[in-house]
């Protein structure tokens, strides 16, 4: 931190030309390969099967010409094939191993990550706590989970802030109001998709004044899915700011900032390439790219070259903001695309359309894909019974109609209430592509 | 160290209601050290792998444990106290040599048993802290040792490796029972001091020197 008066926790960091930032990325990139290299068997194995060795890697182009890929198969290969819980990340007597997390696991046995100390993540959020403007002795209303982190609270507490923490629940809305009212905290972190659904609710029934509620926030930080036009919206409504917040491929965390124009991720905690998704190409800026990260921060998570699945168009202009670090937005998960009869469908392209619907308001949905390919695209979609203004046929006919005519493939509708489709994930998300 | 400023803001339940619970760096700090004696009672190596089950909201009573467990050098890995993340919970005992699961809940029961996993075998092998539901549940099981963990209003109690009754720390807390419900009052300063705080159990408080060495009161629920 270089003083109260700039915006950023690590002014010279955050604001460094990009000459800077690259020299100081490839002075890290070398040493956190001199580092895990001999620590990790996965790193070891791929590398030499590859036929690259560290002698290899003396700069960032040399890395970025040479160095071998990782996906999450790798680590799950790895721990299949030597009975290695640890996916060959470290050794189990490592020294430095701290705390092994795991991935959400949304649809599946979760994943094992390994870290020496903290979550780089926290790092992260200390970054853009501040840049929101939260400051030493502010309250923050923390209503996230356990699992990823667990409960230390390192991050706010070297911040100075102070963190009330609410379990991630739509059963909690009349606590999380009470907190707001009553500490005037100037963080929310983190608003879901299903917590709007409880708080919109909430507000109809009760007549609870959300601008009341809300008025101390300088900021929301909404997270779990990419934020749709109508939260927005209704987050204009109760006079708040929502600030998107994305997973930087099981590394770290990246959050937009008042521009509103991509998340900002710390390109000096973690070297990002957009890649062609079926290749090994850069992607030109503001192209669609695979997400690949490489860990600068942490030898105890040596995710290197690591190919996340993640869609992304990235801009390295600079921000408006001030910050000097890339942007990007998310575009969906790769193996989140659908071929129905030859045409490319993501999740993201039924999302508008459905949340238009005051029945379908809260944008709940799943495409049920039980083959890579399809004739026909089968979707679940959530709704409030209480909100039909014809019958359920009525409705799902006309969703049908709608979806076809955006999509120009064949729709098939499965209706089911919004209650029983957020039970189908955890609390803050739902799988918006399901096998079955 | 601060004794003004709240570090984090908890929660403790008071007729089964959440009420917030600030805490103090200091008061965090003697938490975590109440936790180290009842840890230290065990002998769990430094390096062994240990499962944190809780709720985000049990912040108060679970962050001077994971401060406890970094402190003796143990691999920490969470999991939610919900039914749905129970998967975690038998994910992590299936995959890695687990030696303590702390933090059981009968949403993990559930969980567990929606999954088709028999709670006897996930924890098969480990040091399992339970609460008393959960406790009640696997008490008749075998196959682990079971230890009681226990909110108790805003104070905490653990079994520590000889099982006679939950340690509550006497630095913090003096305890008294009155037609066998339990109440706490905090003797050192606090950011919210209580007086004969009903915690929403009953039992017995034992005063006695524990076998294990320590000299916190001892709760029989």
């Amino acid at each position: 931190m270089t003083g109260s008066r700039t915006k950023f926790w690590h002014e010279f960091i955050e604001t460094a030309p990009r000459e800077q930032l690259e020299r100081l990325q490839e002075a890290r990139l070398l040493r956190m390969l001199k580092q895990c290299y001999s620590r990790s068997p996965l790193l070891g194995e791929l590398w030499s099967a590859a036929g690259v060795g560290l002698s290899d890697i003396h700069s960032l182009g040399d890395f970025k010409a040479r160095a071998p890929f990782m996906d999450k198969d790798s680590l799950r290969t790895f721990r299949d094939r030597h009975n290695d819980p640890f996916g060959g990340l470290v050794r189990p007597t490592d020294p430095m191993l701290r705390m092994v997390t795991s991935t959400s696991g949304t649809t599946g046995d979760a994943t094992p990550l390994t870290w020496s100390h903290r979550s780089l993540g926290e790092t992260a959020y200390q970054r853009n706590y501040y840049a929101l403007g939260a400051r030493s002795g502010d309250y923050i209303l923390h209503s996230t989970f356990t699992f990823r982190v667990g409960q230390r609270q390192t991050g706010p507490a070297e911040s100075g802030l102070i963190p009330i923490v609410i379990d991630h629940t739509p059963a909690e809305i009349p606590r999380m109001i009470e907190a707001s009212l009553r500490f005037r905290p100037t963080l929310f972190v983190i608003m879901s998709t299903p917590l709007m659904i409880a708080f919109e609710d909430y507000f109809e029934k009760t007549h609870i004044d959300p601008h009341d509620v809300f008025s101390s926030y300088k900021a929301v930080i909404f997270g779990g899915e990419a934020l749709g036009p109508r939260q927005r919206a209704l987050a204009q409504n109760w006079g708040i700011e929502l600030y998107e917040m994305m997973a930087l491929g099981d590394v770290s965390i990246a959050i937009e900032c008042e521009m509103h124009d991509g998340c900002h991720p710390n390109e000096d905690l973690a070297l990002i390439e957009c890649l062609d998704p079926n290749g090994t190409d850069p992607v030109a800026d503001g192209q669609v790219g695979e997400l690949v990260v490489t860990m600068l921060a942490d030898p105890l998570l040596p995710l290197i070259r690591f190919r996340t699945d993640d869609l992304m168009s990235v801009n390295r202009e600079p921000c408006g903001c001030g910050r000097t670090q890339m942007r990007y937005k998310m575009m969906g998960r790769k193996s989140d695309q659908i071929v129905v009869s030859g045409r490319s469908v993501l999740p993201m392209n039924l999302r508008m359309a459905i949340e238009d619907e005051v029945e379908s308001r809260a944008g709940l949905f799943q495409i049920i894909r039980p083959h890579a390919q399809m004739d026909n695209l089968r979707v679940r979609v959530g709704h409030n019974p209480e909100a039909l203004r014809t019958s359920a046929a009525a409705y799902s006919h006309l969703l049908k109609n709608k979806l076809e005519s955006l999509l120009n493939v064949q729709v098939s509708i499965e209706l089911v209430p919004d209650a029983e489709l957020l039970k189908l994930g955890p609390p803050h998300k739902i799988p918006r592509v399901t096998k079955q | 160290m601060s004794w003004t400023i709240p570090t984090v803001v908890g929660r403790y339940l008071e007729d089964g209601k959440p009420k917030f619970l600030p805490l103090s760096e200091a008061e965090i700090n003697r938490a975590t050290r109440a936790y180290l004696r009842v840890l230290d009672s065990y002998d769990i190596p430094a390096g062994s792998h240990v499962l944190v089950v809780s709720l985000a909201s049990q912040v108060a009573y679970f962050m001077p444990l994971e401060r406890a467990l970094a402190d003796r050098h143990y691999v920490i890995s969470n999991a939610d106290a919900s039914v749905f993340d129970a998967a975690r919970v038998e994910m992590f005992a299936r995959r890695f040599n687990v030696a303590a699961v702390f933090g059981v809940t009968t949403d993990t029961l559930d969980g567990l048993a929606s999954l088709g996993h028999a709670p006897a075998s996930v924890l098969a092998g480990r040091i399992v802290w339970a609460t008393p539901a959960a406790y009640a549940r696997l008490a008749p099981g075998s196959g682990y040792t079971l230890r009681l963990w226990a909110e108790l209003g805003p104070a905490v109690g653990a079994e520590c490796s000889v099982g006679a009754g939950l340690h509550v720390s006497s630095e913090d807390w003096s305890m008294d029972a009155a037609d066998g419900e339990l109440f706490v009052s905090s003797r050192l300063p606090r950011l919210v001091s209580f007086e004969r705080q009903p915690t929403g159990l009953r039992g017995v408080i034992d005063r006695t020197p524990c076998a294990c060495g320590s000299t916190d009161a001892r709760v029989n629920l």
